[in-house]
């Protein structure tokens, strides 16, 4: 499911992810137990060859917006010399992370009918 | 090669001069910097620490840190509002709904034992708007103490003083014009009044004693720093 997500946003073109943000920040936090805002973008860029690259500006808005709706937990730790905001998901989270990834994958599905009909034939 | 200590602290003067006043966004800010001038480092070691922070920045876009901040205050003033509304439905739900009618029909038939109905309404907005007042200028006391002793101003914490953009709603000095000394008071009258004025009381009553005490404890559980203030 992650892979076909990737597939689908490492088009080049950050509008086509934009609205996806959401679901990519909450699908890694369910596949880690919580991780931090730099590990985030790095993790997208790990996994989509560096197709994908989240912005700064973009997702620590993102991630205080899940935090504000009850979907993320925070919690701050020292690290080396520095202290360190982590995210994990909260049990709402989890639920919600859930229907975004059906939601997306629909989304996918249909985009996949648009575009490409011979595929669904085959 | 690591970030030093010495360094983490120009990071935090970085932020600052870059309009961060809040010490709880700037940690988060100050890590990511950090992250990203040792991953600058590991490909190019020669790098100065300045030249890396330049580069970092520039991934912050053409508005930098502002935007962040602004949407991090929309978020948490949200959540804020969101919670006192949460709470403030509860006292229409059963079995709280029975203490909220019963408020709403005592004052009702206190004001229908006046004559001059008038002042005791004014009285009691002024009783009101001394306890939002006496709650504005504690927090920002404390809020000033703590920035005093410690040199840190909390993001969380000009939120909840500022009972998260209630406080503009909550300002009873506003609605002090709509009340017409020479109107007639007939039931629906002071009806309306009972509950409007039950209704604003239960929304500064959740807001001061239950949502602010929650987020303070939100945040100390956070960071452990505020914890210790």
């Amino acid at each position: 499911m992650y892979k076909k997500i990737c597939i689908y946003l490492s088009m080049g073109n950050s509008n086509l992810y934009k609205g996806s943000l959401t679901t990519i920040i909450l699908k890694l936090l369910e596949e880690h137990d919580k991780m931090y805002g730099y590990e985030i973008t790095q993790k997208v860029k790990e996994l989509t060859q560096g197709e994908l690259k989240i912005t700064e500006g973009a997702l620590y808005p993102s991630l205080h917006k899940l935090e504000a709706d009850g979907l993320l937990d925070v919690e701050v730790a020292k690290v080396d010399n520095r202290l360190r905001k982590y995210y994990k998901l909260t049990e709402q989270g989890t639920k919600e992370t859930v229907s975004k990834l059906a939601e997306l994958e629909n989304y996918i599905k249909t985009m996949q009918n648009l575009v490409n009909p011979k595929l669904i034939l085959e | 090669m690591k970030v030093n200590q010495e360094q983490i602290e120009d990071l935090y003067t970085f932020t600052r001069k870059h309009f961060v006043e809040w010490y709880d966004v700037q940690t988060e800010l100050v890590d990511h910097l950090a992250n990203g001038i040792e991953e600058q480092w590991e490909q190019t070691p020669h790098l100065s620490f300045e030249e890396a922070l330049k580069i970092e920045f520039k991934k912050f876009g053409v508005f930098g840190f502002s935007e962040i901040v602004e949407k991090k205050t929309n978020a948490l003033e949200k959540y804020y509002r969101k919670e006192a509304w949460k709470l403030l439905k509860e006292y229409f739900k059963l079995p709280k709904i029975i203490a909220t009618s019963f408020s709403i029909w005592m004052l009702f038939k206190i004001l229908q034992l006046f004559n001059n109905k008038e002042y005791i309404v004014v009285f009691l907005m002024i009783g009101v708007a001394c306890v939002y007042f006496f709650y504005i200028l504690k927090e920002l006391k404390r809020i000033k103490k703590i920035n005093k002793q410690t040199g840190k101003k909390w993001l969380f914490e000009n939120v909840i003083a500022q009972l998260g953009g209630l406080i503009h709603f909550l300002n009873i000095g506003i609605y002090m014009p709509l009340i017409n000394f020479d109107r007639q008071w007939d039931t629906l009258a002071l009806l309306s009044f009972s509950t409007c004025f039950v209704v604003y009381i239960l929304l500064l009553f959740v807001s001061i004693k239950v949502v602010t005490p929650r987020l303070k404890e939100k945040l100390s559980k956070e960071h452990p720093e505020y914890k210790l203030l």
